[in-house]
This record gives structure tokens, C-alpha cells and sequence, in this order.
């Protein structure tokens, strides 16, 4: 009988120790869980208005004249740059009409009067003449000519008249291929 | 101390309450805050990685006049045209080769498309025509267009028109030519 009363007691103690242990580890979490979200509350609050420094810090920056103008400038060479090879390939030098096809090529029986030249959207010059030739021979050996010039692409003749003091007066129109006028590599 | 039943498990109903109901959405706001935070930070961090960059090609730029008085003579800005310049080269030109301008007009700027250019694209790239009248002998002329060829201000001459003048080899030459303008 002495030994089976301590064991009653031990039995009667159990759940209430299990209990005490049970209730401060809810009362831990309890504890935890609060702080955790004071904690939390706090640093989010915290974090919203440190965003929100840096959202008015980048927008006054992005704001900024100097930035503005910066970017304005910077832009706009970018384009520059991009688009002024699209304009130097447009560089071209009639003056080579003159010096190498014209002066060079001119029969000595021909005088030239009037010269029209044009170079078209898609680039492609066009030379309109029109002169005097003392004979038809040297009309047609002037075409010949012409027509004999690689970056000729074509000769029309547009007509000829015999004039009172003998003189043939002509017209005629050169079509030059594109690259003619554009500068040797 | 002895606690009941009862109150433990108040106390854990209390508990899955507070967490679900407090902690967790507490804890998304504070993620939420935390990345947006982050976020803005890396933001204002490339941008000032790219200010940084701008002003380093500014910089650069800067160091390089040379180059961009030759771009801004090719393409000037439309709101500084630079048709005094041209003028004046042009008539300097002219008197340089013994020739004389008599007459400069200007058209209005048309956008400059390229063959295959979208139509809708807003263009910046405006080419501008440019008549001009010389007067000048055949010799003067050629120099005088050799002067206009080599012309950093980038003229084009697109038509030359020759008559004879009333004066004994003087020549009129009529010109026609494209310069470029940007706008933006």
C-alpha cells in the first residue's frame, strides 16, 4: 500500500505539468507571433517610406533640367549619327560630268549651247544638250562617242534641223548609270 | 499554477488567429514592401549607372568638337538652320572663282524618306531645296562647283541648268541643290 500512493500522485500530476508546459508554449507563440508582427508592421512601414524617398529622389532626378537636357542631346546625336551615313551616300559630284565626260570627249566640229542636268529621286543623272554641228558626220561621231563611255547607260537623240547658215542643230539626251557621279572608293 | 483546458485552448484558437490573421498578411505586406524597396533601389541605382554614362559620352562628345561641328554642318538642327552659313559660302564661293550670284532662294523642308522608309514613321531627317543662280565663266563655274562639291555644309547639287548671257563667255548657271535639316 505505501508504494501505490505515490504512484496516484504521479499519475494526478501529469496532465497538469503537460498542461503548463502546453499553455507557456502558447503563450511563447502568443508572444512571438505579436512581436513578429509589430516587427513586421514597423519595418514594412519603414521600408514604404524609404521606396518612397527614392520614388521622389529618381522622379526629381529624372525631372532635372540637366538630366533632360542630356538626354535630349544624347538622343539626338544617336539619331545624328544613324542617319548621316544614310546622307553621305547621297554625295555625289557632278563636276565630274564636266571634267570627264563633256570636256574630254567634246568632237571638235560640235559646240555645245545649252546643257540641262538632273539627277532624278532614284539618283540617276540625266544630261540634256542641245548645240551645233558643222556636219552630220560629226553629229554621229559624237553619239558614237558617247555611246562608247561605259557609264553611259543610253543616248537618245532627240531631233536635228539644218539651220540657215548650214549648221545642224541637235538635241540629244545622256542617261548616266547611278554610281557615275558617286566618288571613286 | 495550474492552467485548464479551457484556457489553452483559448489560447491556441488565439494564437492560429493572430497568425493567420495578423502575422501572414503582415508579413506579405512587409515582402511586398521589402521588393518594391529593393526594386526602386535597383532603379535608382541604373539610373544613375546611366547618367553616369550619359555624361561620360557627353564628355566625350565634348573632346571631339571637331566631329560634331562636321555632324551639325552636314545635319543642322531645324531650329538653328544654318542658311546664313550657306550663303555666305555659297556667295564667297562665287567670288572666290570669279563668278557672280545673282539670285538664292530657298524652299520649304520636305521630310527626306529613303525608298523603303515606313510612310507612318515620324521622319527627323528634312531635306531642303536650294535654288541658286551664277553667273560666272565656264573655267569660274567648274572651280566654283569643285568649291561647292568639297563643302563641308554638304550641298548636293541635284540640276544645273546652262544658258548663254548677254555678256561675251559669261555663262548663267542655274542650280539647283538638297541640303539636310534635323528635327526631332
Amino acid at each position: 500500500m505505501v508504494e501505490i500512493i505515490p504512484k496516484k500522485k504521479r499519475e494526478r500530476e501529469a496532465p497538469s505539468r503537460f498542461n503548463n508546459v502546453l499553455f507557456f508554449v502558447f503563450l511563447s507563440i502568443f508572444i512571438i507571433s505579436l512581436s513578429l508582427f509589430l516587427i513586421f508592421k514597423v519595418q514594412t512601414g519603414r521600408y514604404q517610406k524609404q521606396t518612397e524617398d527614392l520614388s521622389a529622389q529618381l522622379q526629381s532626378q529624372k525631372g532635372s533640367e540637366e538630366f533632360r537636357q542630356l538626354e535630349r542631346k544624347m538622343l539626338t546625336y544617336r539619331d545624328k549619327f544613324k542617319n548621316i551615313s544614310k546622307i553621305l551616300a547621297l554625295y555625289s559630284q557632278p563636276s565630274k560630268i564636266f571634267s570627264e565626260l563633256l570636256d574630254k570627249t567634246i568632237h571638235p566640229k560640235i559646240v555645245l549651247k545649252s546643257f540641262v542636268f538632273t539627277e532624278t529621286d532614284n539618283g540617276e543623272p540625266e544630261i540634256e544638250l542641245s548645240g551645233y554641228s558643222s556636219n552630220k558626220e560629226s553629229l554621229a561621231q559624237q553619239i558614237k562617242i558617247y555611246e562608247s563611255i561605259p557609264e553611259v547607260q543610253r543616248v537618245d537623240f532627240k531631233g536635228a534641223e539644218v539651220e540657215k547658215e548650214g549648221n545642224l542643230k541637235f538635241a540629244l539626251s545622256i542617261f548616266l548609270s547611278s554610281e557615275y557621279l558617286t566618288p571613286q572608293q | 499554477m495550474k492552467f485548464s483546458p479551457t484556457i489553452i485552448l483559448l489560447l491556441f484558437v488565439l494564437d492560429i488567429i493572430i497568425i493567420f490573421v495578423l502575422v501572414v498578411p503582415q508579413y506579405n505586406k512587409f515582402s511586398q514592401a521589402f521588393l518594391d524597396f529593393k526594386t526602386k533601389k535597383t532603379d535608382l541605382e541604373n539610373f544613375q549607372k546611366n547618367l553616369d554614362y550619359l555624361q561620360d559620352l557627353d564628355r566625350k562628345l565634348e573632346e571631339n568638337k571637331d566631329l560634331l561641328a562636321k555632324i551639325n554642318a552636314i545635319l543642322p538642327d531645324s531650329s538653328h538652320p544654318n542658311q546664313a552659313q550657306l550663303i555666305y559660302f555659297i556667295e564667297k564661293a562665287a567670288e572666290d572663282s570669279g563668278g557672280l550670284i545673282t539670285d538664292i532662294t530657298f524652299g520649304r523642308p520636305k521630310p527626306y524618306r529613303e525608298k523603303n522608309q515606313n510612310t507612318l514613321a515620324e521622319p527627323t531627317i528634312y531635306q531642303r531645296e536650294l535654288s541658286f543662280n551664277l553667273v560666272a565663266s565656264y573655267p569660274s563655274f567648274i572651280q566654283f562647283l569643285s568649291q561647292i562639291e568639297r563643302s563641308s555644309l554638304f550641298i548636293k547639287v541635284t540640276q544645273i541648268d546652262i544658258s548663254e548671257t548677254n555678256f561675251e563667255n559669261l555663262l548663267s548657271f542655274q542650280l539647283k541643290a538638297q541640303t539636310f535639316l534635323y528635327k526631332d
